[in-house]
């Protein structure tokens, strides 16, 4: 009987035994990383899918996405949040807020071992960037994409206006007078607009545009702590304001409603960010754009063709008391790497990726219509350095304020520009606030 | 032996024995209240004006500069065009509302067969949420398919109007508040004795006279709480300009607390922020010692 | 019977003026009840051509609707609940109790009248961050329980009421915190639902200080979200009248059922008698 019973005994005891030692084996530990995100919309959706490849592609690390509303409150939360240890693992940020964010103490550098370990180093992405997320000598973001202002224009009424070459594509528009005529022959001849731009209230496209015409006459706008463009401010937004006053461009539409003109096939000329292509691309695709569009990257209208951009990036909260251990770290900068690497996706939303390897490759160069300015990438202006600057930062509040007050007829140039200055002035001589 | 000391009824003097025995009961009971009322109202109140006196961020509290931010606030012209708007809405909400809640006090006291309804119609705004009304209030006005340009015609577009913002929200702060001083005033309404209007009827008065003799001079009183009661809120006002015009358009409806939030949110200058908040308190706290003066004043006249 | 001249008018009058009142709310209505593209299209029309409920439909659905109506339900009960509550407790304390520093803790509560909220707003969320209650149902719930005013009412009722009652208690043996359970809180039943359902359509009609403190699209209350939705739908007009009418909708009801309460409670509140 017993030795009957031997063999089944064994058989349970062995499977007893290594049940337990699969099971005593500590399982594969998945690290959480929570994400802070203000990409909505498009963009909302391409990185959500992003975070999903990501997950679906290994089983170390899982990214759980947020997202949060564009705007002063994103980066507000943020800072307050990171600042008592409360903050997400990863956050996107705009990397014109590095000064302010890495200088208050809110980001965490990133050094160039744990970049290393990741597969990432600084030379992999575009350089102007790359420069972009360094503070004090250090690297406190990833850089994602540039998204430069462009200029879009509907081929049936440019051509319309005389403007496009035997090639069907727009003849290059070289200074500012040249801009203002084709605006004004877009016009007279097609009984539509010539141009459409933002320019309601608290819009942001006439500080971009004011912004990038004074770069390219090589004006800044400030420093240390005075603004430094002169009557070239004033003069500038005049030229601006004048397309306006003199009915090429409607005033006071606010962003919806300016880019529905442009898509409505109701304005010759866009000027907007690279963020509304794949809506073009979707409607032309569902064969509800009633026209052909072009994209170019913005004319030189002075001594150069720089064009104002931001660029998305991943940065690190610092959360003080609760830094993240190094599994920690290791697993975001894993993600930001797969990020980088599939940045094609991204640029599918208009958007040029700044990590070389894509950027550079085939694949990218014959992305349309990407293609049609990724040269912009190379010429583009930031908002200056400092802590009140970047993206829904409070100096691009007041500009949003006071500027379109010019285009509305509201204010003059000269004044709009006078009482930006007064409401900036405390605001730029304050010392940056350490959070 | 207990010894009960019953207490003349209007001013209860403190028993020391009687103070002994409830000392501990009455800490106990008010112990929650002082609790909440220290941790979010006293220590904040005072942490305020600490920090008006340094320079601080939103999060952390830095150097002790005195009376600094208060020299800025002085002669920042932007605080004091904030100012402006709020006495601005003020004046455009304050006699309005209580002039259209007296008509309506004395529409529902004098059509009482309709009263609940009439009440109703007129107090319901008063219980929504400020979103509700901000909702409803841009809808209306959008510039081409709000139905306020439908009757009035024309596509303006009221919010983006410089001229025409604060108005628009001060009809909408209108609509959604005037209910309170309806039933203000009809509290005050009731409470004149009929008696009075009879002897008047008597006499021969009607309508008009009757208003002008005996309604008015008893309301009075309610109506001056009412007019200072309501100008320190509209003062106060915060959540209409911030999401209906946040501020705009160039800042002709940017209020004095709006102000506020933007120095201590968006340009993270608490410090500042404090300033202005102190000095916003300042204002209301002269309004309504202003109010007190004036109420006296006038119960002395009319004793 | 004679029309007097001043008797038509205002009836005229009462008539105007609740049709002009009653518009917007009943305009929302009709606006929330017809297909979006009614809403914008060249043609006006008073009443829905295309009577449809899809606007709730899909308020429901899409957004986050129900969830801040639960939030703010959740919010107000605690907001309500916790208030009587401590305010009851302060205001026998301050209207029976003797003990020493009673006028100048009382004076010190009432300072509450004078100040606003908003000035507190940097150290209240401070305090918040401080105590780690940043988005959360504690964090928007503590700030709103202190209400001098409910206390202030409290008072003046506790005040009025005779002497006698205490006495009798008194005589009785009770303490001091027996007589307040037994005595008082049972015949505060009226005052005490009136400035409970002032003090609960505040608390769910509270903008600000949910704005501040909430940082999350799950903890909203309603009328937080509702801002929200201009984003979230984006311009879509009977979409946001139908979520306009739902956040009201619970308000209004309490409104429409306890009219009287209301009226009494809000009343007291400014320091009349209703």
């Amino acid at each position: 009987m017993a030795r009957r019973g031997f063999p089944r005994a064994a058989a349970l005891v062995a499977t007893l035994f290594l049940v337990l030692a699969g099971v005593s084996t500590p399982a594969r530990a998945q690290v959480e990383v929570r994400m802070w995100t203000l990409l909505s919309g498009g963009d909302g959706a391409r990185m959500r899918a992003l975070v999903d490849d990501f997950n679906a592609s290994q089983h170390d690390v899982r990214v759980v996405s947020t997202t949060l509303k564009w705007g002063e409150p994103f980066y507000t939360k943020l800072i307050t949040a990171s600042v008592v240890g409360a903050g997400p693992d990863v956050a996107t940020i705009h990397l014109s807020r590095i000064v302010n964010l890495a200088g208050g103490g809110v980001l965490r550098p990133i050094s160039p071992a744990e970049l290393a370990a990741a597969g990432l180093r600084g030379q992999d992405y575009l350089p102007r960037q790359w420069a972009k997320a360094q503070y004090d000598g250090r690297t406190f973001a990833v850089p994602l994409d540039v998204h430069p202002l462009v200029l879009y224009y509907n081929k049936t009424l440019a051509g319309q206006a005389g403007l496009l070459d035997a090639g069907g594509k727009l003849k290059p528009i070289d200074g500012v007078d040249a801009l203002t005529a084709a605006f004004r022959a877009a016009t007279e001849r097609t009984g539509r607009r010539g141009l459409t731009m933002e320019s309601s209230q608290s819009s942001y496209a006439i500080w971009r545009l004011w912004l990038a015409m004074l770069a390219q006459q090589n004006v800044t706008i400030i420093k240390d702590g005075r603004f430094t463009y002169g009557a070239a401010g004033a003069a500038t937004l005049a030229r601006i304001s004048d397309w306006f006053t003199r009915g090429y461009a409607q005033a006071g539409l606010d962003y919806p409603a300016s880019t529905s003109q442009f898509m409505g096939g109701n304005a010759a000329f866009m000027l907007n960010g690279v963020w509304e292509v794949p809506e073009l691309v979707r409607a032309a695709k569902a064969g509800t754009l009633g026209f052909d569009y072009g994209i170019v990257p913005l004319p030189k209208m002075y001594a150069n063709a720089a064009t104002w951009a931001d660029s998305h990036g991943f940065a690190l909260p610092a959360n003080p008391g609760h830094e993240p251990s190094p599994a920690k770290v290791s697993a975001v900068l894993r993600f930001v790497a797969y990020v980088s690497k599939h940045s094609l996706g991204w640029a599918e939303g208009g958007h040029i990726p700044a990590y070389k390897p894509v950027a550079e490759s085939e694949a990218a160069h014959s992305l349309m219509p990407n293609a049609l300015y990724a040269q912009a990438a190379h010429d583009v202006v930031y908002d200056p350095d400092g802590w009140y600057m970047g993206a829904a930062g409070p100096l691009e509040a007041i500009a949003s304020t006071f500027l379109p007050a010019a285009l509305y007829g509201y204010l003059t140039p000269a004044q709009a520009v006078h009482r930006f200055e007064t409401e900036a002035a405390r605001l730029v001589r304050k010392r940056p606030p350490r959070y | 032996m207990r010894r009960d000391h019953i207490a003349p009824a209007p001013t209860p003097t403190v028993h020391p024995t009687t103070a002994r025995r409830d000392m501990l009961p009455a800490w106990l009971l008010l112990a929650p209240f002082l609790v909440a009322f220290g941790l979010f109202f006293f220590l904040p109140a005072l942490e305020t004006l600490w920090l008006s006196l340094t320079e601080s961020s939103l999060t952390r509290t830095s150097a002790f500069v005195g009376l600094d931010n208060y020299h800025t606030l002085l002669n920042d012209p932007s605080f004091w065009d904030s100012v402006g708007n709020t006495f601005y809405f003020a004046l455009l909400t304050v006699l309005p509302l209580c002039a259209i809640g007296l008509l309506m006090a004395m529409l529902v006291d004098r059509f009482t067969a309709a009263q609940g309804w009439l009440q109703g119609t007129f107090f319901l705004p008063f219980v929504l949420p400020i979103s509700v009304m901000t909702l409803i209030a841009d809808w209306m006005l959008q510039p081409s398919s709000g139905v306020v340009n439908h009757i009035l015609g024309g596509q303006r577009a009221w919010l983006a109007d410089p001229h025409w913002a604060l108005p628009a929200v001060a009809i909408g702060t209108i609509w959604w508040t005037v209910g309170f001083n309806m039933l203000l005033f009809l509290a005050g309404l009731r409470n004149i004795p009929s008696e009075l209007y009879e002897a008047a009827a008597l006499d021969g008065a009607r309508g008009f006279t009757l208003f002008r003799t005996i309604t008015w001079p008893a309301l009075r009183p309610v109506v001056s709480t009412a007019v200072i009661l309501q100008l320190i809120a509209s003062l106060k006002v915060f959540g209409q300009t911030y999401i209906l015009t946040s501020g705009g358009p160039f800042n002709t409806t940017r209020v004095a607390l709006h102000y506020m939030y933007e120095t201590a949110f968006t340009q993270s200058d608490a410090g500042y922020a404090a300033a202005v908040a102190m000095a916003f308190v300042a204002i209301v706290i002269v309004l309504s010692l202003l109010q007190a003066w004036i109420a006296r004043w006038l119960a002395r006249r009319d004793a | 019977m004679r029309a007097s001249f001043w008797s038509m008018l205002g009836a005229a009058c009462a008539i105007v003026l609740a049709a002009m009142w009653a518009f917007p709310l009943l305009w929302a209505l009709s606006t929330s009840l017809r297909p979006e593209l009614e809403t914008v299209s060249s043609q006006f029309h008073w009443l829905p051509q295309d009577w449809t409920l899809d606007a709730y439909r899909r308020t429901l659905v899409a957004g986050n609707v129900v969830r801040w109506l639960f939030n703010s339900c959740v919010v107000a009960l605690l907001v309500t609940v916790v208030t009587m509550a401590i305010s009851l407790m302060a205001a026998y304390a301050f209207s029976q109790l003797r003990f020493r520093g009673r006028g100048i803790v009382f004076g010190i509560a009432m300072l509450g009248f004078l100040l606003p909220f908003e000035a507190l707003l940097v150290p209240l969320f401070r305090t918040m961050h401080e105590l780690g209650l940043i988005n959360s149902y504690a964090g928007i719930v503590l700030p709103q329980v202190v209400s001098p005013v409910v206390i202030y009412v409290f008072k003046q009722f506790f005040d009025a009421i005779p002497s006698e009652f205490r006495e009798a208690a008194a005589m009785d043996g009770a303490g001091p915190l027996r007589v307040l359970w037994s005595v008082y809180l049972p015949i505060s039943g009226n005052i005490v639902w009136a400035m409970a359902i002032v003090t609960f359509i505040a608390a769910w009609n509270n903008f600000l200080w949910p704005f501040i403190i909430v940082t999350s699209n799950d903890m909203m209350t309603i009328p937080l979200g509702l801002t929200q939705t201009y984003d979230a739908f984006g311009v879509r007009y009977a979409q946001l009248m139908a979520a306009a009418l739902l956040g009201a909708l619970p308000v209004a009801l309490a409104y429409v059922l306890f009219q009287r309460r209301v009226t009494q409670g809000f009343l007291a509140a400014s320091g009349l008698k209703g």
